[in-house]
């Protein structure tokens, strides 16, 4: 990079009007939990749908003494993590971390951190979709109108047709909750282990759709209910005696992947880690681990 | 790692800081944040005739106005005029546009008197309630006890809020702009050392039993 090169780009890269648009529509965002609060939305060198939402709430509030932590599910070193932290580095200055006891600000991709975040942290999660009435009512006026009247029988409806149809609640993720008994909200692609974790969390949540051009927040002690009925309760992924495989946590969220044959008469086989790679390796470090064993 | 950033100005940094305060503040209703000095600002003390300036409050609310948004002033219970010399001092370091009270973003209140008028402010609709007014008051001291029990999203099981100026009448109007969720006014309380305390519309307000 030439010398004249090297402060071409605000703080933050966009700049303060854009950022100060951003700062007010989620204090109304605070003030009405889980409501979607319509914003610009930029452009930035990145393209709309890879997390650009999450960006720009981080780049409304970022200061220089913060340190940042970036995830993309559960991994700080992920591509989409690493390109959203170098532009984020490049255009402020701040220190980064991949430990989730040290980082003031976490922005994350599908996933809050297993470790408990405290009173003086932010998350700050990128949104595909913005809107749990979509898979019901696919017109968004219609949908607003619903979200402000209340009007979530229809969501019930379309749980009730999945027990019956397929004899449980067949939600994956993008798990739907009532907020503050009040609105109905998306909880982003973020596993079901995570979110019983936005209730009552000690934490501020602020929820970004860069390309839906919406913010949302869940406030710290807020209620987070999941959708239920009294007989087919909300469950998490977790599975009686799940264990990782590296570090041996049996209370985490869990990711698989398939170990190659080595050639030797051991076959290929699946084993299960911890998503969440940082809380992994804390644990591995506990137990005498150094990166060079791996 | 190569960084192309340049430093932000003194008011960019004050703008930064003083919204992480308002956001903490705003996300726990009756937490108590000190707002940043704001001393470079120069507010003159004497804006409107017969009024102090809470220069806190003031800059506060300024930190998150520009020519997209609308800023309205009160002082004594009535509004300040279009032309009034405070408007303009507001809109030459802020641009903000001066529109009628009912169609501004931003209300910044001299005195508790003022808030009176918080009933004419915008209050958003059903479909967009986040196209309500943000009210900024300014009053003399503010305490973690006392008068007030605040709860709602936010706050753990309750808290107390103690405002040293305020009328039962005079917070009347704060409850009021909280009686028909999710339409409001979102609040801002900063005294005259600049404490800044948040109520968004979603926290309820009453007069604690035990005082």
């Amino acid at each position: 990079m030439t010398e004249q090169h090297t402060n071409i780009y605000n703080f933050g890269f966009i700049d303060e009007d854009s950022k100060r648009e951003v700062r007010r529509q989620l204090l109304k965002a605070v003030a009405l939990p889980g409501h979607q609060v319509p914003f610009a939305s930029r452009d930035l060198p990145i393209g709309r749908g890879w997390g650009t939402g999450g960006l720009q709430i981080t780049m409304a509030i970022i200061a220089a003494s913060d340190t940042l932590k970036v995830i993309d599910q559960g991994d700080d070193e992920s591509v989409n993590a690493v390109n959203l932290r170098r532009l984020l580095t490049r255009t402020t200055g701040v220190s980064t971390t991949v430990d989730t006891q040290a980082a003031t600000i976490i922005q994350t991709r599908h996933r809050i951190p297993e470790e408990q975040m405290r009173e003086d942290q932010i998350l700050v999660l990128q949104v595909p979709m913005v809107d749990p009435l979509r898979w019901v009512e696919p017109n968004l006026e219609r949908a607003t109108v619903m979200h402000g009247e209340a009007d979530y029988g229809r969501m019930w409806v379309y749980m009730y047709e999945s027990v019956i149809k397929a004899g449980d609640i067949r939600i994956a993720t993008q798990y739907p909750v009532i907020v503050a008994g009040r609105y109905m909200m998306d909880t982003t692609p973020i596993p079901r282990w995570d979110v019983l974790r936005l209730h009552n969390a000690d934490h501020l949540s602020l929820f970004g759709a860069g390309r839906e051009k919406r913010v949302y927040a869940v406030p710290p002690y807020t209620t987070v209910e999941p959708l239920e009925f009294e007989d087919f309760r909300f469950k998490t992924e977790y599975a009686e005696g799940q264990r990782c495989h590296r570090c041996g946590a049996t209370n985490t969220f869990l990711t698989g992947h398939f170990v190659k044959s080595t050639g030797n008469d051991e076959p290929g086989h699946w084993v299960t880690s911890c998503s969440d790679a940082s809380y992994c390796d804390k644990q591995m470090v506990a137990q005498g681990w150094t990166e060079a064993q791996e | 790692m190569n960084t192309a950033f340049r430093t932000p100005t003194a008011y960019e940094e004050f703008c930064t800081t003083t919204y992480r305060l308002l956001l903490d503040c705003l996300s726990r209703p009756g937490t108590i944040v000190q707002l940043p000095s704001v001393e470079f600002l120069a507010v003159p003390t004497d804006l409107i005739a017969g009024s102090t300036t809470n220069p806190f409050c003031l800059a506060a609310c300024m930190s998150l106005v520009d020519q997209e948004t609308s800023m309205v002033l009160a002082a004594a219970g009535g509004w300040v005029a279009e032309h009034h010399p405070a408007a303009a001092w507001v809109h030459l370091r802020t641009n903000a546009r001066r529109s009628a009270a009912s169609e501004s973003a931003f209300a910044c209140l001299w005195d508790v008197a003022s808030l009176a008028l918080l009933p004419s402010l915008s209050h958003g609709s059903l479909t967009f309630p986040e196209r309500s007014a943000t009210a900024f008051c300014a009053v003399d001291v503010l305490s973690e006890s006392g008068t007030w029990e605040l709860s709602g999203p936010g706050i753990q099981t309750t808290t107390a809020l103690g405002i040293s100026n305020v009328t039962s009448e005079q917070m009347g109007y704060i409850q009021a702009s909280r009686s028909s969720f999710p339409l409001g006014v979102d609040v801002f309380l900063v005294d005259a050392t600049g404490k800044c305390v948040g109520l968004p519309r979603s926290t309820r307000i009453v007069r604690s039993r035990t005082s």
